[in-house]
């Protein structure tokens, strides 16, 4: 199992380093280079000249490239020239809401799904199956920055449930403690993730089902709840460990969708915002940010798995 | 599975292919273990599956309706979709509400919705189907290639697919598109690149399973290449996994385009999508004025068509699968 995990984390490392070079890549290529993003297009060539030599722009490039990995290494992420301040900086502020957001929604669309999923495996073909399908399905289909004007329309504008916006705290304990604004937010993101979780959850649990030793505790006088809790269930729950981590850089994606539609001063908001103020570094230090915490979630649920199936521990 | 022999290989797969079929995986290739069926008869035999399925009909009865209201919509309901500035040369009210005259309204630059939800669906459904193409014949070859080499090819190839699977797609277009402001047909392979890695895994088990299978061995002692393998006999025979899986490619591929056009990086004017109709609409205050005609058409729009290809595909995965269909 050991083998396994240093095998994963490997290739979690080599993730991080394919992205950091498309990364690299990507700011080479920038229609007029870097210098021109930030002073402008009727920059002079002798103040590009500085700025390279400023920026370590003229050295070769895979000292550039090392420079930027370096940089990544101690949370430096390049000079926001709009907001004047650090990448980094900006990050530092923003990630723990993202990262609070992310978690809190998942673990919504976890503990939904759940029983969601057994319902409808247990109801299988019924009426009330076909209705939470279809229900899945257009939740699955339906864009964040759709649903989320709608549940503001409607929970907090009409009916003043809940705030239209999302918190606007500084720091994290801020933002928890103000659930009414946390919760549609929360929703619109968990949504997505619950539709596709329990429909997961309903085929992984009819294939437990199908199983012969359910038929086996069934003849040896275990009770339906016995089978369907103490057995299917045990079972059905392991491959949704792999499935949230699959999951997961969706989730991140549409985090980003969801912060923008409710103003939640996250990771996603500076993003956005930094596609329409055409603030380079800030975007491609959000992404980068954004990706590694995802490779690393993604990571995390692997070794989890390897640490609850049987099957990996003793290979 | 794989000629490291890690357990791991086995069980990983099995549930990301189960993201979107809840018999996919594992089972796939069981079921075709089972039957001596050749793929026209699995085939025929899907379309009459569909066709029983009653929310398949809606589905692409839906799918029809949104073709023909953009492409052949345009002929009948005459809109002009190419002057900018119609409120000041033909005195064409902005925001205005559904009339007889422009049935779903006027927008804040004065083009009226029901045309221009035509207009940008063009954009949107030419997009998403070209992408899903795109995305399934990358997806097909990479897969069948990997799984029919096997060996070292096989994992560099696979790890290479469950590296990139480990990145927020949508971020990765989000900052491509940022940089290079896309055109359509740009758009439709950046779309169609970040989305092969899904077919290419679906199409490695099958052709996992395939390639130990006796015609293939058939083939093989008869002389025939490996090309003639992968591209005769292996592809054909994951026909219908490939089928199923473009069409929730299709559905992926609206949502992401809409993405997209909220954040302001979808199609660039003069043309547009929903997402970017969405986007201009709630900035516009249609949500703070209550200008329900710009807020609710093109979000449904977006919603209808990811449904409805996510419902055929679901029926036509369904009928393809005799294991699922018995229960």
């Amino acid at each position: 199992m050991i083998g396994y995990i240093l095998r994963r984390i490997l290739q979690a490392v080599v993730v991080l380093v394919v992205v950091t070079i498309l990364v690299f890549l990507l700011t080479h290529l920038i229609p007029g280079g870097e210098a021109r993003e930030a002073l402008g297009p009727r920059a002079s060539p002798a103040s590009i000249a500085q700025f390279n030599r400023i920026n370590g722009l003229d050295l070769p490039l895979w000292e550039q490239y090392w420079q930027l990995v370096d940089g990544y290494v101690h949370f430096r992420f390049g000079y926001s020239f709009k907001l004047n301040e650090p990448v980094g900086t900006l990050l530092a502020n923003r990630m723990p809401k993202t990262l609070l957001l992310v978690g809190l929604a998942t673990l919504i669309a976890i503990i939904v799904a759940i029983p969601l999923g057994v319902f409808q495996s247990v109801r299988r073909n019924k009426a009330s199956d076909h209705i939470l399908s279809a229900l899945s399905l257009v939740a699955y289909s339906m864009p964040s920055f759709y649903i989320g004007p709608i549940l503001i329309l409607y929970f907090a504008i009409d009916l003043h449930w809940f705030s239209y916006e999302a918190p606007q705290g500084q720091t994290v304990g801020a933002i928890i403690s103000d659930p009414r604004a946390l919760f549609l937010p929360l929703i619109t993101l968990a949504l997505v993730s619950i539709a596709a979780f329990s429909r997961f959850m309903r085929s992984s649990m009819m294939d437990e089902l199908n199983e012969d030793y359910g038929r086996t505790a069934l003849a040896k006088g275990a009770g339906r709840n016995r089978l369907l809790y103490g057995h299917a269930l045990r079972n059905a729950l392991l491959p949704l460990v792999t499935m949230v981590g699959l999951s997961l850089p969706n989730i991140v994606g549409g985090a980003f969708i969801t912060e923008s539609v409710f103003n939640y001063p996250g990771m996603g908001l500076l993003g956005v915002d930094a596609i329409f103020q055409d603030d380079v570094p800030t975007l491609i230090g959000t992404v980068v940010v954004a990706t590694l915490a995802t490779v690393i979630g993604s990571l995390l649920a692997d070794v989890i798995y390897s640490l609850l199936d049987p099957r990996i521990r003793y290979s | 599975m794989n000629s490291t022999g890690e357990p791991v290989a086995d069980v990983q797969p099995a549930v990301s292919d189960t993201l979107r079929s809840p018999a996919g995986g594992p089972d796939t290739a069981g079921r075709r273990a089972g039957g001596a069926t050749t793929s026209a008869n699995d085939w025929r035999q899907s379309v009459r599956a569909v066709l029983r399925h009653r929310l398949a009909i809606v589905g692409l009865t839906i799918v029809v309706f949104m073709l023909l209201l953009c492409f052949a919509g345009p002929l009948f309901y005459h809109t002009n979709q190419a002057n900018a500035q119609l409120a000041l040369t033909s005195n064409v009210p902005t925001n205005a509400a559904p009339s007889a005259a422009h049935l779903l309204g006027t927008d804040s630059s004065s083009y009226d919705e029901l045309g221009r939800i035509m207009y940008a669906g063009q954009s949107d459904l030419e997009v998403a189907l070209a992408a899903a193409v795109l995305a399934t014949f990358v997806g097909v070859v990479w897969g069948a290639v990997a799984g029919f080499a096997g060996g070292i090819v096989d994992t560099i190839m696979m790890r290479a697919v469950d590296s990139v699977l480990a990145v927020p797609a949508l971020l990765l277009l989000i900052v491509i598109s940022d940089l290079f402001k896309p055109s359509k047909a740009f758009l439709i392979l950046l779309i169609g690149l970040v989305a092969w890695l899904v077919p290419a895994r679906l199409v490695r088990a099958e052709t996992l399973s395939l390639r130990t299978r006796e015609y293939v061995q058939a083939v093989r002692i008869f002389g025939g290449s490996r090309w003639r393998i992968v591209f005769r006999h292996i592809i054909p025979n994951a026909f219908g996994t490939i089928v199923v899986n473009a069409t929730f490619q299709v559905a992926d591929s609206i949502l992401f385009l809409a993405a997209l056009g909220y954040v302001g990086l979808g199609i660039q004017p003069p043309g547009t999508d929903w997402g970017t109709m969405l986007s201009t609409a709630v900035s516009d205050g249609a949500v703070v004025n209550n200008y329900w005609w710009l807020v609710w058409p093109p979000g449904l729009a977006i919603v209808l068509v990811a449904v409805s290809f996510n419902l055929v595909g679901d029926a036509l995965r369904d009928g393809l699968d005799v294991r699922f269909q018995r229960r």
